[in-house]
This record gives structure tokens, sequence and C-alpha cells, in this order.
């Protein structure tokens, strides 16, 4: 294949997505290891793979096909699609992966025990992660494949931005995993401590009541046999 | 020998055939489980441990409804 003809493949378009593609799918698969696996970006991968094949024999003079220049130009566009299509499957299953993670360190946790070990969880993490559910949602509804070049790599861009300020929140979160296993233990040793007071207490009111109920008897006894006597 | 001379015009047809939308289901796993004695791949693919379409947009709704309320 001559150099004008390499100059016109979309390589900058298709390494970037393809870049930022395997990033998203080695941090989704690293963090949702106990969950199932997500197979659609897989299946976009392989699909992007085979036309990519498909346009290289013909590059190469391997096949033939009537409209060289058409059928390779048609083939990278559809490399492109497939690639974009799994970007988003991709980002959109490590956003998902991101919250059930977070969620796994906060959910054993009682509400004052994250306000006081993470003072920004409810003011800052929790409202921004909410909002960033509904900016996600409005890039996959506009996502549009036949976009231009330099709109689809911004929006894949800002996808990606989206994404890793969910990974930093998760990482925030997850270096105060420890201070919140030791809040949460200190509550629980509270509690216990309280309930162990509350049966003393318990137990303190009952043989109160037991000596009243008993010298009251021994008292009316007492005055009982006196009347009697008299 | 160029591809297209590989085999029958039926062969070539599906080597250029275009990829739709793949839909992931109940069936897909079936198959895989079926058919994962001849698979080399992915143990969890073989073991059916993968999300299908409908599952995967539960689980979503799902982590998006315990995440608002927790």
């Amino acid at each position: 294949m001559c150099t004008n003809e390499m100059s016109k493949v979309p390589w900058v378009k298709i390494i970037n997505l393809y870049h930022n593609l395997r990033k998203m799918i080695i941090r989704a698969e690293e963090l949702g290891i106990k969950t199932d696996d997500f197979l659609q970006p897989v299946l976009e991968q392989r699909d992007a793979f085979d036309h990519f094949m498909r346009a290289k024999a013909v590059e190469i003079g391997l096949d033939e096909k009537e409209k060289k220049e058409k059928y390779i130009e048609q083939q990278y566009e559809k490399v492109i699609g497939h690639l974009y299509r799994a970007f988003f499957d991709a980002a959109d299953w490590l956003g998902v992966t991101i919250k059930e993670s977070i969620l796994d360190i906060i959910n054993p946790h009682s509400n004052e025990c994250i306000k006081s070990v993470i003072p920004t969880y409810y003011t800052i993490t929790k409202p921004r992660i909410i909002k960033i559910s509904t900016e996600i949602s409005d890039i996959r509804t506009r996502k549009d494949i036949g976009k231009s070049g330099n709109s689809l790599l911004d929006e894949v861009s800002q996808y990606y931005d989206i994404v890793n300020e969910l990974l930093a929140f998760l990482d925030d979160v997850l270096s105060h995993n420890d201070a919140l296993i030791e809040f949460s233990d200190k509550e629980q040793k509270e509690i216990t401590e309280k309930d162990q007071k509350r049966n003393r207490e318990k137990i303190i009111n009952w043989i109160i009541a037991f000596l009243t109920g008993s010298i009251i008897t021994i008292i009316s006894l007492y005055l009982r046999s006196l009347w009697i006597s008299n | 020998m160029g591809l297209s001379n590989m085999g029958e015009k039926q062969s070539v047809d599906m080597l250029d055939r275009d990829y739709k939308p793949s839909e992931i289901t109940e069936k897909t796993r079936v198959i895989s489980n079926r058919e994962s004695i001849r698979f080399r791949g992915s143990v969890r693919v073989s073991t059916g441990r993968f999300f299908t379409d409908k599952e995967y947009e539960e689980h979503s709704r799902k982590i998006s409804k315990a995440f608002a309320a927790k």
C-alpha cells in the first residue's frame, strides 16, 4: 500500500478510541471481579477487528473489490463505529462497577459513621456521582457514530474524564475504608457497653423491687401479728 | 491467491457480511455452556458467568437505585 493511501486511514481516531477503550475494559475487569462479565464491548472489538482485516486484505491486494478505495474507507468507518460503541459500553460498565464498589465499601456502615469519617460524602461525593449518572445518560443519548472526527473524540474524551472523576471518588472512599471499619467497631463497642449498662440497671431495678416487696410483706406480717396479739 | 478465490461464493458473502449490534440473551448462555467443551477462550464465558443484556440493564438500575438510597 502506498503512503498516500495510508494517510487516508483515520488512524488517530482509531488509536485514540482503542487506547481509551482498553483502559476502560481493564479497570472494569479489575473492579468487577466478583460480578459477571459484560461481553458487549468485547464483541464490538471483535467486529472492529474483522472490518480492519477486510480493509487490510484489499489494501495489500489479497482480496479484490470493485471500488477498492471506497470499500477500504467504508471498512475503516465501520471499525470506528464498532470501537465507538465498544467504548461507550465499556465506560458504562466501568461506571456501574465503580458505583457498586463504592456501595460495597459504605453499605456495612451507618450514616453517622460515613458522615464522621468522610464529611464530604453526603455533601459533595454522593450528589456529584448522582449528577454524573445523569451526565452519562445524556452523552449516551447524544451519541451518534456518524459525527465528525473531532466531535466524536470530544465526546469520548468527555466520557473518559467523567469516568476518571468517578474513579477518583472511589479512590477517596477506598482510602477511608480502614477509618470506616475502625469507627464502626467503636460504634459497635459503644452499643454493646450501652446494652450491658441497660441490663445491669434492669437487674438492679428487679432487686430493688424484690427487696421493697419483701420489706413491705415483712412489715405487714409484723403489724398483723401485733394486731392479732392485741 | 486472493480471498475471493478461497472457496465457494457463499463463504465469501459470509466474510463480507455486516455485523449488527449483538444481542446477548439467555440462549447465548445456554449455547456457550453447551459448546464449552470445544471452547478455548475465557472460563467465565464458557461457564456462563456473563450478563445478558436484560440482566445488565437490571443490574445497572439496581445499583443506581441502591446508590441513591444509601
